[in-house]
């Protein structure tokens, strides 16, 4: 099974080591791993075109599954899309409100909105989507078929095998 | 400094770029700078897939980095104001594989216009990066005449040369690298049949597809080498074949028109093993000075077989060749040091 694990610059830094960890538990697994790490900013004038970016790179045939480790990563098509969504923000209007939430100009709000509408059509035509919080789940219920687990087990659920603890397993929400 | 390197990557496959971007990543760390690296993947079959992955690259934003050394075609054209380029490759299939006819863009109205877009959108790039490097005198050379730009030569440093050392001077020519036709290695199993002396060949290294391991195989059984010539064929730690080179009495590499001086031979020179070449074998003979440093010949089995033999039986002569190759590459000065220096002066 060939997993491509996808991640952005925006958040990088902080999930550099929980990336490494996955992919070295995937190839435990039995897994083939590679990934793909493409830049972000924040900036408002650009992330229109930049989400319009990650739309027209095509790595639907280079993998049987693709996760999206952080956003806008999530964009990117593939037939067999996992999305992971961690406790803090699982979605980059999350960081766009921390950002520029303040700011109620039309432009501003009209950016907003294309934002969340790029992210429900992106989030929608995922395969699956994982959580690590409850409360997450509960948000993302009614646009992907989610799952909660408990973040050390996402390579048992990503290739499809029993976790060592079962408790953690991996629930169904949605 | 904050430093992004930008490199394009078709996923699950590994090669040369992927070491050199991996290896710079951790010199550049080394040297006390932040790094990051971006991986875009490259799709380019269909041809017409290549406008979109361009616009894409174009589109992106590199945030909060000081410098951003950009290695390959598409990633290259993601904009910053202070960008390097490090070029290992142009999209060839646009430029001199277009005018060879082995290009996958056709020939048509649509074709030449990709072909065109894909020209103007290099030529545009390079215009707006702060320095031009190529890795090779050939690189450059395209670049002169397909963009009209001019370049500095950086060729790519040896990776963890410690690992080569001069070593026992066995009884065998060690050819590593790929295996496949362009590398020629069964020019050098041909070449064995014709040799008078018991010289031996140790062919190691992984078969980019399993028939071109196989016809080698056939080839030593076909001409009866088994004795002489050692197969072995895989991915070898590198280990492994550190002490191969390091215990060789010279090694061989024959690629056809190779772009670089090449690992295979770079590796050699830091072993102090002379270089058995030949004469279109591109890059490697500014590596490699027949006489001096190896030894090379035309691409015939029998004039390699007569260099065969002279390695062997002029056992003092090739080890002394093999030192004036090491002398002569550490005199080159291409190390990670310098390269660091040159990349973020």
């Amino acid at each position: 099974m060939q997993i491509l694990l996808a991640t952005s610059t925006e958040q990088f830094h902080n999930r550099e080591i929980e990336l490494e960890s996955l992919r070295d538990q995937l190839q435990a697994l039995g897994a083939s791993t590679d990934v793909l790490v493409l830049p972000f900013s924040m900036e408002d004038p650009h992330v229109l075109a930049q989400l319009a970016s990650y739309r027209m790179l095509d790595v639907r045939h280079f993998a049987d599954c693709m996760v999206s480790l952080s956003p806008p990563t999530h964009m990117l098509r593939h037939p067999n899309k996992v999305l992971t969504f961690s406790e803090d923000g699982p979605q980059m209007v999350d960081s766009w409100d921390r950002k520029y939430g303040a700011i109620e100009t039309k432009p501003m709000q009209a950016i907003r909105n294309l934002i969340v509408h790029a992210e429900q059509v992106a989030t929608e035509e995922a395969a699956l989507g994982i959580c690590f919080s409850h409360h997450v789940a509960r948000r993302m219920q009614s646009v992907v078929n989610s799952v909660v687990i408990d973040a050390t087990n996402l390579a048992f659920q990503l290739v499809g095998k029993k976790a060592k603890n079962p408790r953690l397993a991996g629930k169904v929400v949605a | 400094m904050k430093i992004f390197v930008v490199n394009n990557m078709v996923p699950f496959v590994r090669g040369g770029a992927e070491e050199l971007s991996n290896h710079l990543i951790q010199q550049l760390r080394d040297h006390g700078h932040r790094v990051e690296l971006i991986r875009v993947p490259f799709k380019y079959e269909p041809p017409e897939q290549i406008y979109s992955e361009m616009l894409a690259c174009r589109m992106m934003q590199i945030e909060d980095a000081d410098l951003v050394i950009a290695l390959k075609f598409p990633a290259y054209l993601i904009p910053h104001p202070n960008k390097v380029l490090w070029l290992v490759h142009q999209y060839r299939q646009a430029y001199d594989m277009w005018e060879a006819g082995s290009s996958n863009i056709p020939s048509t109205p649509n074709g030449i216009e990709l072909k065109r877009c894909i020209t103007e959108a290099d030529s545009d790039c390079f215009k707006n990066v702060r320095r031009m490097c190529a890795i090779s005198p050939v690189i450059q050379q395209r670049l002169k005449r397909f963009n009209g730009l001019d370049s500095e030569l950086l060729r790519t440093p040896l990776n963890a040369p410690e690992q080569f050392v001069e070593g026992e001077y066995g009884d065998y020519i060690f050819c590593g690298g790929r295996i496949n036709q362009t590398k020629r290695q069964y020019l050098l199993v041909e070449a064995m049949r014709y040799t008078s002396s018991k010289c031996k060949l140790v062919i190691a290294g992984p078969a980019d597809s399993s028939s071109d391991g196989d016809k080698l195989q056939e080839l030593v059984q076909r001409y009866g080498l088994s004795d002489r010539v050692h197969l072995d064929v895989g991915f070898h730690p590198r280990e492994k074949i550190a002490s191969w080179a390091s215990n060789a009495l010279a090694c061989a590499y024959l690629p056809i028109d190779e772009d670089s001086l090449g690992y295979v031979s770079m590796e050699a020179n830091q072993a102090a093993k002379g270089v058995l070449t030949v004469t279109d074998s591109g890059g490697i003979l500014d590596l490699v000075f027949h006489d001096e440093t190896g030894w090379v010949c035309e691409p015939d089995p029998i004039a390699l077989a007569a260099q065969l033999d002279r390695i062997h039986e002029k056992r003092s002569e090739t080890i002394a060749m093999g030192k004036n190759a090491k002398k002569r590459w550490l005199a080159m000065g291409i190390n990670w040091a310098n390269t660091i220096e040159r990349l973020v002066a």
